[in-house]
């Protein structure tokens, strides 16, 4: 008999002998099952785990890289810890920038406000009252320099959540770098300019699908050429998870959004696929649920390496890497006894390390209630610093690998995905699935489904349908954006408007009129030129509103 | 608000009473309406996803703002909640502050999941308050696309590019209705041979019907906003035919018959909500299905005794008697013309009518003095 | 009879709409007609979408926190109008900013965690629906 058949004699004597008689006698509590809906066993054995070690796992810095991408992972080098933030004018960002780094945050991560999201300057009508609101106001490239004002950005890596603005915010970067004396080629950070999964999830989108994917490649096609060291897209599962997306959904149409993205660099700038796909990044969110999560991260990155490998022909280790950066999910957050959710960010920040990431964000425990204040943000980031030097968790690659469970969910959160990868394909891709509105449909119906089970009692959030608080006082100190940066921002705009040379401004402008209408040129270059003559971001986004048209959402039910 | 005051605010396309009237003909009341002249009414259908909302709001923006437009979009009810989820206007919002454009969300309502009375209310109250069109947004399946052609002067009909197959399987429903025929998102490559297939197919239509409008094939991008000027003045160059032709009246009959129609749909529907002992019978056995169908529509008592009519000489009395059996009574109405004052009883599923004659050379004073008397008061 | 009509919108530049779509879902299932608007509403659009509709009822979704301004200018525009339809507000609301809103006007504000179950009642009542 062969140590398998053995194995599987044996289990099935335990489940007879002994499970099946105990359930009788000490029933299950609940029904335990992924958050995809795949029923969890109560155990997993070596008969679980299919396949052989070399293919499927490998070692950390070799294909498939499911253990990690890096031969040394976080012995060498710990994930960079970087805390999203920006609210009111530059120069109240600046100062929280500096607090963050004296309190050993090592990478910037940038939130811009709406209308800098959504290209409309701070006077703007429908801007006005959201200046500040949820991120740093950043209209003109004067504000941007006051942004990094003492900020060494030759030396720190900075990560910008911009998207249909893309281009305008990584212009003004580059301006604010040179005008300083720091070559373009040495800058080193992201831009998010994931605008797919905008239409997907997000919403902060400007231009139909066509012409935002124009305006997306673009800049991917110039910065591969002549910005070595930046990644031009974190193609985004995170937000997809926020707005009700299961795991698998997560990771589905992350990378079927990575599929899109790479045919269109190859068939509109016939780009090898190994001169652009190094630069590709990506994002995701770490749930309360750490087993799934993990296994989530570790199926992501096989599958990517492969989709790579094997769809695009990629010949380099660097076009196959999964690099991603991890935000703790803000939807799992509660109002309700917010200290709780200290408790929640420090599981899911867990998981984003065992699972491997290169970059990490913890929310801060107040972030349902409002922006998160100097306090509550020092406290999300020694969550990181606690598991990076307390812990041990990273003392060795990959701790989990190996852990039937853990393997067993890798591989069924792979076999999921694939099905929806699948089924993006006979739609013709992402973009055409985005217009009639199927991955929309899909996430809307998750969220509802997951919000039924709350109510039902079927998934646990501690404080809201367990151990709730009837009459519950709040003790915490919530951040308020000064009003005062409004008027500032509008001020400093006007000025920046006043001032600039018109003539060099208005030519700039003609400019980029034309290259937006003729569809084979880059549009970077332009919106970097018209950005350079201090053109705002609602003048430039106004122009190509103006040739390209604004994009209406399919309705979704 | 009075109804008579919303009909003359509704006249100068004011939205809160034009509004107000459609929730009302929507619960069932039936407002007198002359109408003036007719819109031009364009029914769009398609299946679902061919971007039906998209296409109605790159035509509303382009129209000139001195035309009034209305747009009603029908939305699926639930069979078994009564709700309706509707995000049709998601992609028109735009146009809502717009003052000459009205936009209308309705529900299918009913047991027939296609447009229901309220609709075609809908649709002649917009006509009254001088809508210059009124487009129809069906909900893309089943019952509503056969019954726009009742209502509709224009039927638009959407194609998303899709294989041979998927058109053959198309063509049964929607190919015979469409005057206009629109290959939507016609920035997807794949919708060159669909309008290829299209125009084959309409030429053998065109041939067989041999009507003198000619259906029309036109490749459109709602989301692009190609091809849409064109499809504008296809539609204003239809009106101008139907117009020329006199056909535009052919409509306005066949949305009263509808309207009718619709009305007594949802007239059985609610009996049949309140036939419960009928269903009890049926349950338990005492009446077949049908039988209980039969009954509940009355078949059995047909030819029905409406009632029977007794000559009287003193209605007031015998009215008072009536009444005081327990019977519900009519007040009495005089008939000039025929010489009689007249008192109903009713009495279940018939009545009586009781006449006193108002003089003696009545034809009734005559009758009553050659027969007996059937009451004694 | 179908339950009145209701809007639900998101009000502003925030585009997050998960929790305005649920909510106009479990209406919906609740027996309403709910009519969505979907995102980038102006204060004046949704106004103008209750009265075309008819609705006895609108439902602000916002997590931008410029609920004050946008709330302010939605229930000053309705005064200007002469509209008075019962407005509920949820989102990402600091608890003092809470009571603002009431004085406003605003018959509610519903934060993260509130049971959908306490939203369909509360729509029922002020909707007039037993």
């Amino acid at each position: 008999m062969s140590v398998a058949d053995r194995l599987r004699e044996k289990y099935d004597e335990w489940v007879r002998e002994f499970l099946i008689p105990t359930l009788k006698r000490v029933p299950e509590w609940r029904k335990f099952a992924t958050s995809f809906g795949v029923e969890i066993k109560p155990l997993y054995t070596p008969l679980d785990v299919k396949g052989d070690y070399l293919e499927k796992m490998g070692f950390p810095g070799e294909y498939p890289f499911t253990r990690g991408i890096y031969p040394t992972m976080y012995r060498s080098r710990l994930w960079t810890f970087r805390e999203y933030s920006g609210f009111g004018s530059p120069e109240d960002t600046n100062k929280r920038y500096k607090f963050l780094i004296s309190q050993g945050q090592t990478g910037l991560s940038v939130a811009f406000d709406l209308p800098t999201q959504l290209g409309l300057d701070p006077d703007h009508e429908l801007a006005y009252p959201e200046v500040g609101k949820v991120g740093v106001s950043v209209p003109e490239v004067v504000s941007m320099s006051i942004l990094f004002n003492g900020i060494d950005i030759s030396k720190i890596t900075t990560s910008f959540t911009i998207n249909a603005t893309a281009a305008e915010i990584l212009s003004m970067y580059i301006t604010v770098a040179e005008g300083v004396g720091i070559d373009k080629a040495v800058l080193d950070g992201t831009i998010q300019n994931d605008i797919l999964k905008e239409f997907i999830a997000r919403n902060l989108y400007i231009y139909p699908p066509l012409h935002s994917m124009r305006y997306a490649v673009d800049i991917i096609a110039y910065t591969s050429r002549n910005m070595p060291k930046w990644h031009p897209i974190s193609i985004s599962g995170y937000h997809f998870r926020e707005a009700g997306a299961t795991a698998v959904q997560e990771v589905a149409f992350t990378l079927a959004d990575a599929i899109e993205y790479t045919n269109w660099v190859i068939n509109r700038w016939k780009m090898g696929v190994d001169d652009f796909a190094p630069g590709l990044s990506f994002f995701f969110a770490a749930t309360t649920n750490l087993f799934e999560e993990v296994a989530k991260f570790r199926a992501a990155r096989r599958l990517y390496a492969r989709i790579m490998r094997e769809r695009f022909g990629a010949k380099k280790l660097e076009s196959m890497k999964l690099k991603f950066h991890v935000q703790t999910s803000g939807a799992t957050l509660t109002a309700q006894q917010p200290e709780v959710n200290i408790i929640r960010t420090t599981i899911q920040a867990l998981a984003a390390v065992l699972g491997g990431a290169q970059s990490l964000h913890v929310n801060a425990y107040d972030e349902a209630l409002a922006l998160p204040t100097e306090r509550s943000v020092k406290l999300a980031l020694r969550v990181q610093q606690v598991i990076a030097y307390e812990s041990g968790v990273i003392d060795s690659i990959d701790p989990l690998g190996g852990s039937y469970y853990i393997e067993w969910l890798t591989d069924a959160i792979e076999e999921e995905v694939m099905k929806i990868i699948d089924y993006v394909d006979k739609l013709g891709g992402m973009t055409r699935a985005v217009e009639i509105g199927y991955p929309q449909r899909a996430i809307a119906e998750s969220a509802y489904q997951y919000q039924k089970m709350v109510e039902e009692g079927k998934i646990a959030v501690i404080g809201v349908n367990m151990f709730r608080e009837e009459e519950e006082e709040l003790h915490i100190e919530l951040h308020r954006v000064d009003p005062v940066s409004r008027e500032r921002s509008i001020k400093r705009v006007r000025e920046v408007r006043e001032r600039r040379d018109r003539e060099a401004w208005e030519r700039a402008l003609n400019d980029l009129r034309r290259a937006a209408e003729l569809e084979d040129e880059n549009i970077f270059p332009y919106i970097l030129n018209a950005i350079r003559a201090k053109a705002t971001v609602g003048e430039v986004s106004g122009v190509l509103r103006e040739v390209w048209g604004e994009y209406k959402p399919p309705s979704i039910y | 608000m009075k109804i008579e005051e919303l009909l003359e605010r509704a006249r100068n396309w004011d939205k809160l009473a034009i509004a107000k009237l459609i929730t009302m003909a929507e619960e069932g009341v039936e407002p007198q309406l002359d109408v003036r002249r007719r819109s031009h009414v364009i029914g769009i259908t398609g299946p679902p996803g061919s971007g039906k909302s998209t296409l109605i709001y790159t035509m509303a923006r382009k129209i000139p703002q001195d035309k009034r437009v209305a747009i009603l979009t029908i939305d699926p009810s639930s069979p078994f909640t009564g709700g309706s989820f509707m995000g049709n206007r998601i992609r028109m919002q735009e146009l809502t502050s717009k003052p000459n454009i009205y936009i209308r969300s309705m529900a299918t309502r009913g047991i027939r999941g296609g447009l229901n009375y309220a609709t075609v209310a809908a649709i002649n109250i917009l006509e009254y308050a001088g809508a210059d069109y009124i487009f129809l947004e069906t909900v893309g399946a089943g019952q509503s696309d056969t019954d726009v052609k009742y209502v509709a002067d224009t039927i638009l009909v959407l194609v998303p590019p899709l294989s041979g197959d998927e058109i053959q399987a198309l063509k049964s429903g929607l190919m015979e209705i469409g005057d206009i025929y629109v290959v939507s998102k016609s920035d997807n490559p794949a919708s060159e041979s669909t309008y290829r297939d299209l125009m084959a197919m309409v030429d053998m239509v065109r041939e067989i019907k041999g009507e003198t409008w000619r259906p029309t094939v036109l490749k459109v991008s709602g989301l692009y906003g190609y091809g849409v000027d064109e499809l504008l003045k296809v539609i204003d160059d239809r009106f101008g035919e139907l117009m020329k032709n006199g056909r535009l009246d052919n409509t306005l009959r066949s949305r009263r018959t509808l309207e009718m129609r619709l009305y007594a749909y949802d007239l059985l529907e609610k009996s049949l909500n309140e036939a419960k002992d009928l269903e009890s019978k049926v349950i338990n056995g005492e009446l077949s299905p049908r039988d209980a169908a039969r009954r509940l529509l009355n078949y059995y008592d047909k030819p029905r005794l409406d009632h029977v009519a007794v000559a009287i000489k003193n209605i007031d009395e015998a009215a008072r008697k009536f009444r005081e059996l327990g019977l519900r009574v009519s007040d009495p109405i005089v008939v000039e013309e025929q010489g009689v004052k007249v008192v109903m009883v009713m009495l279940g599923n018939t009545k009586i009518e009781l006449l006193e004659p108002l003089g003696p050379e009545t034809t009734v004073a005559k009758f009553i003095e050659k027969r007996v008397r059937v009451f004694t008061t | 009879m179908p339950k009145p009509k209701v809007i639900i919108a998101k009000l502003g530049l925030d585009g997050h709409d998960r929790g305005a779509k649920v909510i106009a879902r479990a209406l919906a299932e609740a027996g309403f007609e709910v009519v969505y608007t979907g995102i980038r509403q102006t204060p004046s659009q949704v106004i103008e979408t209750a009265i075309q509709e008819d609705a006895k009822l609108i439902g602000i979704s916002i997590l931008s926190g410029s609920h004050m301004e946008l709330i302010g200018e939605l229930m000053r525009i309705m005064r200007e109008r002469g509209v008075s339809i019962p407005v509920l507000v949820g989102g990402i609301i600091p608890p003092e900013d809470r009571d603002a809103l009431l004085k406003m006007g605003v018959a509610g504000v519903y934060g993260p965690g509130t049971p959908l179950r306490e939203i369909i009642d509360i729509v029922k009542k002020l909707t007039g629906v037993s």
